[in-house]
């Protein structure tokens, strides 16, 4: 789940509620597909809210955080 | 009456001029010729800058006009031979560079230029400059859509080549800090502006390139400014560089107006460097919504989805083929009720706490599914036109055909 990018996990999302909208998905692999649908959408608020951005500074002197 | 005219003997002899037999006398064609002697040789194939006026293109094909500044003004000639070999067309106010010949005409009393070689100077050379390493970068293949990078949807660390004391630097802060909080900005400090400064931005894409993971991503530029002052983005070395990034690269070079090289180039062009910014940025409060809104679209589907499961068999519950003890049915009712409390409970833990583990749910599942129950010994009716489960009793009318489904296969029967 780390490595996935999270446009793939956006059109992962799609796709479920697409299969899910069809209803032609039997009863256990609707409830498969809830569970990842669940997973992804954890993934990707995680990806936006998880961490605050930061300022690097790269020359010549080296690298540097700055505000 | 001598007295009258005293104060001319009152000018001081030393004044007086010169006899001219006493010195050595030029005649007109001597000094022009010693004129000649020292000029031509001392201004022999020399550089001049300034700029085009009285151009004339004479019918016998050459070409007169005059070289001036602010403050001079020389006459020049160019022979057709060395017109003819011109890319560009000489026009009055261009800034231009000729190399030639100081050459004096006697006959005349004036002295000219012959011009051997003439090149645009100023913005007009820049722009030919430019012109010619666009055709010539285009025609390479450099500019072409399909090798276009796309940008990434999600940018988490952004890399950006420009000077830390920039506008564009401190726009490109702003935008990111306000749409996209969590992203890293990586700055490859580089000045924008002068010679040799086009090492600089290669450095910085190259630097991204070996590092990655600081940059998903990289934005070049630098606010707005003369066509001078933007040349660097203009250099093919800086061309070439873009060219061989294997992380997409933004050029974003001043005004919306102005275009580059580094523009054609790059995988995406911005207008201006806050452009660039949006570009790769997504607006996290919109984004944050949208996930919200797939997660409500999700839980109403599984949601909707669960209750139409629980029709089906509370159609086979109450239909007219179950002919058993009042018990069994009572038993059933009971189990049912049990399954829908925990179906509940379920999706109540679930929509209240995203990591809950749910033990043995499959099992609930799979004695909810139809098919389950008729394995335990019930059927379902469903009328033969219309295929449709028959609920309860007042829904049969005396006569009708149905279909009774066992777990084995279907039996036709009539509705006494």
């Amino acid at each position: 789940m780390k490595e996935m990018k999270y446009e793939d996990a956006v059109k992962k999302l799609t796709e479920i509620m697409e299969k899910l909208e069809s209803g032609e998905v039997p009863l256990d692999k609707t409830f498969e597909l809830y569970e990842e649908g669940k997973k992804l959408i954890t993934f990707c608020r995680n990806q936006l809210t998880e961490a605050e951005g930061k300022i690097l500074k790269i020359s010549k002197n080296g690298t540097e955080e700055i505000k | 009456m001598s007295d009258l005219f005293s104060y001319l003997s009152e000018e001081p002899a030393e004044e007086k001029k010169p006899k001219a037999a006493e010195e050595s006398v030029y005649s007109v064609h001597e000094l022009s010729i010693r004129i000649k002697g020292v000029l031509e040789p001392e201004f022999d194939d020399i550089w001049v800058e300034g700029e085009i006026s009285n151009y004339k293109r004479h019918s016998s094909g050459h070409h007169y006009f005059s070289l001036k500044d602010e403050r001079a003004v020389i006459s020049c000639v160019m022979w057709r031979s060395t017109g003819d070999k011109l890319d560009f067309s000489p026009e009055n106010g261009q800034k231009i560079r000729i190399k030639g010949s100081v050459s004096v005409y006697e006959a005349a009393g004036r002295y000219q230029i012959d011009v051997k070689r003439m090149i645009l100077s100023g913005i007009g050379y820049l722009q030919a400059q430019f012109e010619a390493l666009k055709m010539k970068l285009f025609e390479e293949g450099l500019f072409g859509q399909a090798h276009k990078k796309k940008l990434p949807l999600l940018v988490k660390n952004l890399g950006v080549v420009t000077a830390e004391t920039g506008a564009a630097f401190q726009d490109i802060k702003k935008v990111i800090r306000s749409r996209s909080p969590f992203m890293n900005i990586n700055l490859f400090n580089a000045r924008v502006q002068g010679k040799g400064t086009e090492t600089e931005i290669i450095d910085g894409i190259r630097y991204f390139n070996s590092h990655p993971e600081l940059a998903d991503v990289i934005i070049i530029g630098r606010g707005g400014g003369s066509l001078e002052d933007l040349w660097t983005f203009n250099e093919e070395s800086v061309a070439r560089a873009i060219w061989d990034s294997a992380l997409p690269v933004i050029s974003a070079v001043g005004h919306e107006i102005d275009f580059s090289i580094s523009d054609f180039v790059a995988d995406v062009r911005a207008a201006t460097p806050s452009h660039a910014a949006e570009l790769v940025s997504l607006n996290m409060s919109e984004e944050l919504h949208k996930i919200g809104q797939y997660e409500s679209r999700i839980n109403n589907l599984v949601v909707s989805y669960f209750n139409y499961q629980k029709e089906i068999i509370r159609g086979i519950e109450n239909s007219h083929a179950f002919k058993m003890p009042a018990d069994i049915i009572r038993n059933y009712t009971v189990g049912l009720d049990n399954l829908e409390d925990n179906f509940d409970a379920y999706f109540l833990q679930k929509m209240n706490k995203e990591n809950m583990r749910l033990e043995g749910f499959d099992g609930i599942l799979r004695s909810l599914n139809p098919e389950s129950v008729l394995n335990r010994g019930y059927a379902i009716v469903r009328d033969k036109k219309t295929s449709k489960i028959i609920p309860d009793v007042k829904t049969t009318s005396h006569g009708q055909q149905v279909e009774i489904k066992f777990r084995d296969g279907s039996a036709d029967a009539e509705i006494d």
